[in-house]
């Protein structure tokens, strides 16, 4: 069975761009366009095997949702990919509970590869 | 008239020559109305011994008269207009021109900027419409790639069973090879043992013969041989005709078998050539998505340039409401606003950009652009 893969980003371009760059890769893809909507997702009892989110995003950004989603998901790996580098918001970030943290752009090959790192089982 | 505030560096000079010709006759009235009220006074005081109480009301007369110049000065800008001559007005009045005209652009600021915003968003919005339609023209490739994938992979394992047919056809081939072999050594015994029986049946003929009467029963027997072997004669020539034909179709199957055997190897070598080539588009197609992602990063470029717009609108807006105010100047400094613009950067190349232009130093990104923690 494939394993679930959910993006959340702002931009409809990210979203197409990952979703189509993933299913590619043969990886089940849910979206959302802000933390608020993916954090109601989960809630709703959607159990992704990996999370990639952006930071800068209205409603709900990536720092809060990534603190908010390891509430309900302990163990899945959780991603980062964001245009933004402030150091500070970095280490945030792993404090809140992320596995790793990617700076636009990312190349698709880099980005299967490190989800290949990142997830158990594949 | 314009109120200012006090700070204002830019005097007021009203350009209004009836209303200072009027006020000017109106002071010099109020003056000589005093002279002729306090004529008598006058008269009296011009007495040698008065000098000193004329000098003072002279000087008192005079100080009345300069305080309320100086009083109509303050309130009537015409009466100070009518003092002040030469460059000083000259500039002042250019001075108020421009101050018109710049409160006069200040109002359209917004709509400049407002022009600005709107066709930066425009181009925001076309960038990110143009990388929809390149992604939805790769998601239309996207499927099709991959089906020509899966059917050349299909094809190259199709190839390769019918290679592995062709292989089983010549091992077949080579078989009823070796069988038409062996059938054609066993039909060369069996016409030896019919020649040899007809030989037998020749010699029984000659002894029955020999025998005379008595041997005329054996002499059946002898003819009945003889006429065997020759029906095993005929029918080894016809065995002998058929593995011939067969050997001649095995022969025929085996070239066949050997050409099929080529022309999959051939196939084989097409299929995964072709295999490689599409993933090569494959691979090809994922990095044009990666690199779809400059659109966001412009996007967010744009964003912040037309979030400083707006800050310009509301800083030039306050400082249009000072100028035409009487409150003090109350606007955020632009150099605060400059400050601001760098906090709110999210990009390195933001920050670099910022520091070109500032003279600014920025720190070079030392983590890597993925990290796992």
């Amino acid at each position: 069975m494939a394993k679930t893969i959910f993006i959340i980003d702002d931009s409809a371009v990210m979203l197409m761009s990952l979703k189509q760059t993933l299913e590619m890769a043969a990886f089940q893809v849910e979206t959302a366009k802000d933390g608020l909507e993916a954090f109601q997702r989960l809630k709703s009892g959607l159990k992704p095997d990996l999370i990639i989110t952006d930071i800068n995003m209205p409603n709900m950004n990536g720092l809060e949702f990534i603190k908010n989603a390891r509430i309900v998901l302990r163990f899945t790996p959780i991603l980062a990919l964001t245009t933004e580098s402030q150091a500070a918001k970095r280490d945030e970030a792993k404090r809140l509970g992320a596995t790793g943290w990617l700076v636009k752009p990312v190349a698709g090959p880099d980005l299967l590869r490190v989800i290949k790192q990142v997830m158990p089982g594949i | 008239m314009k109120n200012l505030p006090d700070n204002c560096p830019v005097k007021f000079i009203p350009d209004k020559p009836w209303l200072n010709f009027s006020l000017s006759l109106v002071l010099c009235g109020a003056v000589g109305v005093l002279v002729w009220v306090l004529n008598p006074w006058f008269v009296e005081v011009t007495q040698p011994e008065n000098r000193l109480a004329a000098a003072v009301s002279i000087g008192v007369t005079m100080f009345l008269v300069i305080a309320v110049h100086q009083y109509l000065y303050r309130l009537v800008p015409g009466i100070r207009h009518q003092t002040e001559t030469g460059t000083g007005v000259l500039q002042r009045a250019r001075q108020r021109k421009v101050m018109e005209q710049l409160v006069t652009d200040l109002e359209c600021f917004p709509q400049f900027a407002d022009i600005l915003r709107g066709q930066l968003s425009a181009a925001n919005g076309s960038t990110e419409a143009g990388a929809i339609n390149i992604m939805n023209a790769l998601s239309h490739i996207r499927p099709k790639s991959q089906a020509l994938l899966a059917t050349l992979k299909n094809q190259k394992e199709k190839a390769g069973d019918l290679a592995a047919q062709a292989h089983r056809l010549a091992q077949n081939a080579q078989t009823l090879r070796n069988l038409s072999q062996t059938q054609t050594q066993l039909t060369q015994t069996v016409r030896e043992i019919a020649k040899q029986t007809k030989i037998l049946a020749l010699n029984a003929a000659i002894e029955a013969a020999r025998a005379g009467e008595a041997g005329s029963a054996f002499a059946v027997v002898a003819d009945e041989v003889h006429k065997l072997s020759q029906q095993t004669d005929a029918t080894m020539a016809q065995i002998d005709q058929a593995i011939a034909a067969m050997s001649l179709s095995v022969s025929g199957n085996s070239s066949m078998a050997v050409s099929l055997d080529e022309m999959n190897r051939y196939l084989t070598q097409i299929a995964t050539e072709s295999h490689a080539e599409m993933d090569h588009i494959h691979q090809d197609i994922i990095d044009a998505l990666g690199h779809m992602q400059f659109q966001d990063i412009s996007r967010q470029q744009i964003e912040q340039v037309i979030a400083a717009l707006e800050d310009l609108i509301v800083h030039f807006a306050a400082v249009k409401v000072a100028l035409e105010g009487p409150q003090e100047a109350s606007w955020l400094p632009l150099q605060e606003r400059i400050d601001a613009l760098r906090r709110d950067y999210v990009m390195h190349r933001q920050r670099v950009t910022h520091a070109a232009v500032t003279g600014q130093t920025t720190t070079a990104e030392s983590r890597p652009a993925i990290e796992l923690f």
